[in-house]
């Protein structure tokens, strides 16, 4: 036998031997693996398979052919994405909601978590964090609703600006109050809760690091500032991160349950744009287009916060 | 008399500086301010759920009603439409999350075994599930062609496997100590029984957080049941909710008289009884439940 017989026979025992281990390792664990299939089938099923179904952006949807049955029309779909104002008009709002929710929301949590730190009695301090729990717990529906009313020509806002004098406004079917009341209603929204996570690493910091900087007289301003944010900062650099890689998702949720025709053109997003046009209008192809556009550019973006945080330090990253 | 003071003396003994007063006055005035932004637009809703309809409107700031009715709860609660709502958020509200805890805890186990084959790659493709989709328009017409459309099933399923829900509870089970189980394995028992018996026990704390996530979340979903369960037959609340606080379809859903319809303020007060009506069970428990959820972030946030 010659010596490179020899080797590849041994590479191929080496190969049959891996295989025997790895059905060797199946059978072992067959308990367990059955245990994952119901998980495993309705990843499948609900998820893999469906992103397998983006085809469809690249295809003429009809009922007949289904997802992976119509016929290809390459980026037919896609060039008239590209070539219609009202995408770019939707990818913009987007952006600048996101943006906006960003630069404004993101401080919110870390603000209040801060001033409920500063309440020293523990039965207020629950109180307030009880409270602002409870627009959490609600959905977006509710929430819209409430926002309605507190700004209907009756609700407490129009009231009070009455009392100044001022004639009542629709201020949902203004577009300039829009983003206003989208980010103000997000901010309401989620403060509280977004809040937990900072309390968290806030309980977590030595006492003694304040007892310290008390006894050198610094006041509680600067103890907030020099101790509890510097304490705080990976928690706040990592949930920063995450919340960069959505920046397309501008919340449908919110969005849907706010909006309404005469505010289009700054409250469409990209989300809204693919429900209207795309389910209630029937354009399967052209919206899923748009959606996997979305999609890509947000999983780049997320690809490169995560290359960022690695090289920040390895603890954060989060794929 | 002597003054008794706190353990730590010697911080109640100073002076409270200028700075102090400050600090607490902003402290006090934005909790204070935040919570009333929270509580009076629930408490208004409140409210106009018990007045009668000519009142809704006549007072502007509004802390009582006067006079007091359960009117619009009585009318609202005569609708038809509300029951099958309620039948139905209850049912995918306990079957959802039954279905949740068991596919998910299952498969957060078999996961926690570092042995189990392709346990890296399996984990790895269930985290890109979080951040990458097939986006809504695949989805929605692929629930279509597995015959999910109009069907109750398309509001369990989908939601039962959730990457963050396993991978939380994966690291909570490799936190149990190994000895727990190997002891019974020795003893011969299989896979199956040292799960119910071993470790189901010992992990209800981490049940209760999933399952509490999961119940709110069940019971707060409107877009799944607006794209496959829209007909009256199939409504949830949240939906329910929505045609009637968002899309102004009280009228049709509820089958107002005309008399009702003449005055719009009926249509208001049965809009707040219907929104009580709703989230009232998530607002009545949710302050007792609390802690369950913050142990979830915790243990789950940065671990993902």
């Amino acid at each position: 036998m010659s010596e490179q017989m020899m080797v590849a026979a041994e590479g191929a025992k080496r190969g049959a031997g891996a295989r025997g281990t790895f059905l060797k390792e199946v059978y072992r664990h067959r308990e367990y693996l059955l245990l994952l299939l119901p998980a495993l089938v309705i990843f499948v099923l609900f998820r893999y398979i469906p992103m397998a179904g983006i085809v469809i952006a690249f295809k003429k949807y009809t009922i007949a052919g289904g997802l992976f049955g119509s016929p290809w029309v390459g980026f037919t779909y896609f060039e008239r994405l590209f070539d219609s104002e009202k995408f770019y008009q939707v990818l913009w709002n987007s952006i600048r909601i996101s943006f906006l929710k960003i630069a404004i929301g993101f401080p919110g949590p870390i603000i209040f978590a801060l001033l409920l730190n500063e309440v020293r009695q523990v039965a207020w301090k629950k109180s307030f964090q009880t409270i602002s729990y409870l627009p959490h717990f609600v959905s977006w529906v509710v929430v819209g609703g409430i926002v309605r009313d507190v700004l209907s020509v009756h609700g407490v806002v129009n009231g009070m600006m009455g009392f100044f004098g001022a004639e009542p406004r629709l201020f949902l079917q203004e577009m300039h109050s829009f983003l206003p009341i989208v980010i103000t209603s997000m901010i309401w929204k989620n403060i509280g809760w977004g809040s937990i996570i900072y309390l968290a690493a806030i309980t977590s910091i030595d006492p003694d690091l304040y007892e310290a900087a008390e006894i050198d007289g610094a006041g509680r301003v600067r103890r907030m500032w020099h101790i509890t944010l510097p304490s705080i900062t990976h928690v706040i650099i990592i949930l920063f991160l995450l919340r960069i890689g959505n920046i397309l998702e501008a919340g449908f949720d919110q969005i849907f349950n706010l909006y309404n025709p005469l505010v289009y053109d700054v409250a469409d997003i990209i989300d809204t744009y693919v429900y209207r046009e795309g389910i209630s209008g029937f354009q399967y192809s052209l919206t899923a287009a748009a959606s996997l556009f979305q999609n890509l550019v947000g999983l780049m973006l997320l690809l490169m916060v995560n290359v960022v945080t690695r090289r920040m330090q390895a603890d954060y990253s989060v794929v | 008399m002597r003054l008794r003071l706190p353990t730590p003396g010697r911080a109640a003994l100073k002076r409270r500086t200028l700075e102090d007063v400050i600090v607490d006055a902003v402290v006090w005035i934005v909790m204070i301010g935040f919570s009333i932004s929270v509580i009076y637009p629930f408490w208004t809703m409140l409210i106009d759920s018990f007045s009668t309809p000519e009142n809704v409107y006549s007072l502007g700031f509004r802390l009582w009603p006067r006079p007091a009715t359960i009117e619009a709860y009585r009318d609202v609660l005569s609708k038809d439409t509300v029951g099958i709502a309620y039948y139905n958020t209850v049912l995918r509200t306990v079957a959802g999350t039954l279905v949740t805890l068991f596919v998910s805890f299952s498969a957060a186990y078999a996961l926690a075994r570092r042995t189990l084959p392709l346990n890296k790659t399996i984990t790895l493709l269930m985290i890109f599930t979080m951040f990458f989709s097939g986006g809504l328009i695949a989805t929605y017409l692929w629930m279509g062609q597995i015959g999910l459309h109009n069907n109750r099933l398309a509001l369990i399923l989908p939601p039962a496997a959730s990457a963050y829900y396993i991978i939380i509870m994966r690291n909570f089970f490799r936190a149990i100590p190994p000895e727990l189980e190997e002891s019974a394995f020795m003893d011969g028992a299989s896979a199956y029984t040292v799960l119910l018996r071993i470790i189901v026990p010992v992990s209800m704390p981490v049940v209760a957080t999933i399952a509490l996530w999961s119940a709110v979340f069940h019971w707060d979903s409107w877009f799944d049941a607006l794209l496959y369960t829209p007909k009256r037959e199939q409504l949830v609340l949240q939906l329910m909710l929505r045609r009637i606080l968002i899309e102004h379809q009280a009228s049709n859903l509820f089958d107002l008289s005309v008399d009702e319809l003449e005055s719009s303020f009926v249509v208001e007060t049965i809009k707040a009884a219907t929104l009580y009506i709703a989230i009232g069970p998530i607002i009545l428990l949710y302050p007792f439940l609390q802690r369950y959820f913050v142990k979830g972030i915790m243990t789950g946030s940065l671990k993902g």
